[in-house]
């Protein structure tokens, strides 16, 4: 065993001297004149030297990379301090130094251990050996422990990240976009005709100030969008209008995920190229056991000189094993604004003995790709990935997703 | 997506042939005309037509048209006879600026009945909802022939003349009373918003036959059972919209025994085509030409000549294949007809969804996370660590909750236009705000309660296109019995030790803390997060009873992303 010496104690109390010159010295250069008034100075000198803290020119002090980096760390010696004061032992070589600069010594008390049975292990009872003559107190496994809460992840984020690592592995890239989006990205460049009933209060959150944000930036989309809606494009009729441009300027909270594809297309993408996201999107709805007013969307696209409608289908079938672990997958007729054709996958769930439309899906419009400059077919699709999770866990509330209740969250299985 | 209630039967005879009671095998005659069953109770059928352009199939009329194809009764374009007429319509030249176009059609012989004429009632209250746009681009009239004077007029009244008796009130209202009294008045009135004068339709006689796209007359404008003959009027601000809707109200009818006429809208101003008089309805196809290599590109399968000449047959086009293109003659009323794209859809459809084997494609990407989520789940790794369970809240908040719970004063934040509950009105600034709810639902659950979440918060910012700053940010709420200063302290340094930032911590106040237990982390210089022990007064507020302590970073701040 071991204990400090006065020394040793009042470096563990104030700091070792070395320490202590580096910290100075990173605030303020010092030179060899400086330190003639510093208590211990020499010691501190000649141990940042050989530390290699710190250069000596020209009788200026500087600090190395070394001393930098030593500024936020503790050192074995600081730490041998501490195990020393606290049990009395420390790493050999660290205790060699100590030794050598007279901050610890040995000690020869010993606390002499009276008990009749052993209860709690100390570092007395193991380095004096007590524990071969005096026997173990006996204790019963059975007996009942304290409930431990791990610290985790949250369920449905977890999922979340399976899900990412799976498209990643599939070839997707990740995007990202904002929560506060532009209508122009929100509908007017997913073809949506401005007087769409899905644009309304009903269907979408309008910010209340500010209003309107700013498209200039997209001035040549925004104008090429605005033909396709009124006149029409790529051999269209188009919609016949009406369009402004200052409806395309007012400020939504993102109401689908496919904003963001919107986002991807104008932002030069790559040819072959997969992009996803998970987005958070908002609906006016009332929270309750069914609806969300806030929820995400698994949102993709890939572009390709050769992707088809039977290649969408199968992309589908894809998914449903990947992430729902199903390979019955059925698909119907779906209509969507942006996309033609349009398909909605649906996968069979066992528990619940029906198939649950779960993948809408389809080829952007051309209306929609050719204003935004993508000259290749682009699969896209948007799914409701809450709901894959609440299939999959047999969820029934989607409010769970989001719950407060500590109880469910440290309930939830990790595997 | 509109919602249809059908009579199994009605639509059985309509088709010509029985269906399947079973949901799942109806469900697959059904995808042809875009439908699915909603519920089946005997004879009642409800069905959501998958489909919010296809304004034709809202009706037991258009799904049993549709299926007459797929199930190789009939093929390529339903053939309506339309007589030719005297019946005509003059337009007013002061309802350019209102409401400029009205289409009509006389329907003589059509056997009602009460199903049939709540068919008829459904079928123009869903298309005048989400078609028309709640009326504002279209809105249909019908009317007892029988009581009518030709010609017609559609012309404009003041709001204080040419009262009527409106459907459903026994007293004569002027269009101004009706707006303020009558409740479709209120329901529409704002579709005439600033409009000194309002659309009036009156017969010959002077009799007020509507004020459209409000109300009809109680006497002219009501049809019941027993109405033998009618007149379809259909007003608007789209002439495409206004010609269509027409045509499937008109087709209806016919499908119901009606015989069909023309009437002539004569007009002082020129139509969309350039023309100032319009025969309708119109069944017209137009055609679009097609090559059959893109039909093929575009689905991914070869489709031989004959068999797309089929397949567009069954989904009721007409069509020849010449070379190698095939011309597409498209019916008048598939106003959702904008591009090739839909008639490829069609021929998929008719083809049977089912009946396409998918093949997956291979994708020639790598792929990646974007940096912001490899960051933010290294830095959830940590938290973990620390023995903090993570949390999943909404952005979506309240002033409440973000600032007067938290002792602060309001600060800027984003609110919604349009909330639909008092809970939810704002976007968050901060996450802190939503750890404390959390908590504050937990009071008889285990303690040390130490919870964390990483997620995005918004504040307005005019440099920004979109309004607002949006920022990743981390916050940690610990509560236990020994919560304080030093423990939050190491918990933040260590954070941050982890995280490789460089930063400095200095003393700081802020409501939510105690005075003299609180930190701010500033990060190059800049300030980046805050910690501390959570004052009495807030704890109090979220109704908490053990001290806390909490902490809550702007990970933007860290620039490594």
């Amino acid at each position: 065993m071991y204990k400090l010496t006065a020394e040793g104690e009042k470096y563990l109390r104030e700091g070792l001297p070395e320490k202590l010159l580096i910290k100075k010295l990173a605030q303020m250069p010092l030179t060899m004149q400086d330190l003639k008034t510093m208590a211990g100075s020499q010691i501190a000198v000649s141990w940042a030297k050989k530390n290699g803290w710190i250069n000596l020119s020209g009788g200026t002090l500087e600090l190395t990379e070394l001393g930098r980096k030593a500024l936020g760390m503790e050192t074995s010696i600081e730490d041998g301090l501490r195990e020393i004061s606290r049990v009395g032992s420390t790493s050999e070589p660290v205790l060699e130094v100590l030794l050598g600069r007279s901050l610890a010594e040995e000690s020869k008390e010993r606390k002499a251990f009276t008990e009749k049975e052993i209860a709690q292990l100390t570092t007395d009872i193991i380095v004096s050996r007590a524990w071969e003559k005096i026997p173990f107190k006996e204790y019963d496994a059975n007996a009942p422990a304290p409930v431990l809460h791990p610290g985790k992840k949250q369920a449905y984020r977890a999922f979340l990240d399976d899900v990412k690592r799976e498209l990643m592995a599939m070839g997707f890239t990740e995007v990202e976009g904002p929560l506060v989006e532009l209508s122009f990205f929100n509908a007017d460049a997913l073809f949506m005709p401005q007087d769409h009933p899905a644009r309304g209060i009903h269907d979408v959150y309008f910010v209340k100030e500010p209003k309107y944000g700013t498209v200039k930036r997209y001035d040549q989309f925004l104008k090429n969008v605005r033909k396709a809606h009124v006149e029409g494009v790529a051999g269209s009729k188009g919609w016949g209008g009406p369009f402004s441009e200052k409806e395309s300027g007012r400020l939504v909270l993102r109401s689908q995920g496919t904003a963001l594809s919107a986002r991807t297309l104008i932002g030069k993408p790559k040819v072959p190229g997969a992009y996803f996201a998970v987005a958070r999107v908002f609906r006016p709805e009332k929270l309750d056991a069914t609806h969300l007013m806030e929820f995400n969307q698994l949102e993709g696209i890939i572009l390709n000189k050769d992707v088809n409608f039977r290649k969408l289908l199968g992309l589908l079938k894809e998914f449903a094993v990947k992430i729902t672990g199903t390979d019955k997958v059925r698909f119907r007729p779906a209509y969507f604004p942006f996309t033609e054709p349009s398909v909605q996958g649906m996968i069979w769930h066992e528990g619940l003995k029906k198939w649950i439309e779960i993948m809408p899906a389809g080829i952007f419009r051309p209306e929609l790709t050719e204003p935004l400059g993508i000259k290749v077919p682009v699969l896209a699709w948007g799914f409701g990935v809450d709901r894959l999770f609440m299939i999959k866990e047999n969820i029934t509330d989607m409010r769970d997703l989001f719950t407060h209740d500590l109880k469910l969250l440290r309930d939830s299985k990790v595997i | 997506m509109p919602t249809i209630e059908l009579s199994l039967n009605d639509l059985e005879k309509l088709i010509g042939k029985k269906l399947p009671r079973d949901i799942e095998k109806l469900n697959e005659v059904l995808q042809y005309a875009k439908s699915e069953v909603e519920r089946l109770e005997g004879d009642n059928l409800t069905v959501t037509v998958e489909d919010g352009n296809r304004m034709d199939l809202w009706c037991a009329e258009g799904i049993a048209r549709e299926l007459r194809g797929a199930l190789g009764i009939e093929r390529g374009i339903a053939e309506y006879d339309i007589a030719k007429s005297d019946f005509s319509v003059t337009v007013d030249k002061d309802l350019e600026k209102v409401r400029p176009f009205i289409a009509c059609a006389v329907v003589k012989g059509a056997k009602l009945s009460d199903q049939i004429l709540k068919q008829l009632m459904q079928q123009q209250e869903k298309i005048d909802g989400t078609y028309g746009r709640n009326r504002k681009r279209s809105s249909i009239g019908l009317y007892d022939l029988d009581k009518i004077k030709w010609p017609l007029k559609y012309t404009v009244t003041k709001p204080g003349e040419n009262a009527f008796v409106p459907l459903g009130f026994d007293k004569s209202m002027t269009p101004g009373e009706i707006l303020e009294l009558h409740p479709k008045g209120k329901e529409y009135g704002k579709l005439l918003e600033g409009c000194r004068v309002y659309p009036i339709f009156k017969d010959a006689s002077g009799q007020v036959l509507s004020f459209p796209p409000i109300i009809n007359s109680n006497d002219i404008g009501k049809v019941t059972a027993d109405t033998k003959n009618i007149l379809i009027e259909v007003t608007g601000t789209d002439w495409r919209t206004v010609k269509s809707v027409l045509l499937v109200m008109a087709m209806s009818l016919a499908d119901r025994g009606g015989k069909l006429y023309q009437v002539t809208a004569n007009y002082p101003y020129k139509l969309p085509d350039g023309s100032i008089s319009a025969k309708t309805p119109d069944t017209e196809p137009w055609d679009m030409v097609i090559k059959q290599d893109d039909i093929n590109r575009m689905l991914g399968f070869e489709l031989g000549a004959t068999e797309m000449e089929e397949l567009l047959k069954k989904a009721r086009y007409d069509a020849v294949a010449e070379l190698d293109m095939v011309k597409v003659f498209v019916p008048a009323h598939r106003a959702d007809v904008m591009h090739p794209v839909d008639v490829i859809e069609d021929i998929a459809i008719a083809k049977g969804y089912d009946n396409i084997e998918p093949i997956i494609p291979e994708l020639p990407t790598t792929g990646s996370l974007t940096k912001l989520d490899l960051v933010t789940n290294r830095i959830r790794e940590v938290c973990v660590g620390l023995g903090c369970q993570e949390v999943l809240t909404f952005t979506l908040t309240n002033k409440k909750n973000m600032f007067e719970k938290m002792g602060s004063d309001e600060g800027k934040i984003i609110e919604v236009e349009n909330p639909v509950s008092l809970e939810f009105t704002c976007l968050r600034s901060k996450l802190m705000p939503g750890l404390f709810q959390v908590l504050s639902a937990n009071k008889h659950r285990d303690y040390p309660q130490n919870i964390f979440e990483v997620g995005d918060c918004v504040v307005p910012d005019e440099k920004e296109e979109n309004g607002v700053k949006q920022t990743r940010r981390l916050a940690i709420l610990m509560s236990h019995d020994k919560a304080n200063l030093t423990g939050i302290k190491s918990v933040a340094e260590a954070l941050l030790r982890n995280f490789g930032a460089e930063f400095e911590i200095k003393p700081t106040s802020h409501p939510s803390f105690i005075e003299s237990r609180c930190g701010e982390i500033k990060i190059g210089g800049r300030l980046a997060g805050i910690f501390g022990e959570v004052h009495p007064k807030v704890l109090r507020n979220w109704d908490m009873d053990l001290p806390a302590t909490a902490i809550e970073i702007e990970l933007d701040a860290l620039k490594k992303f």
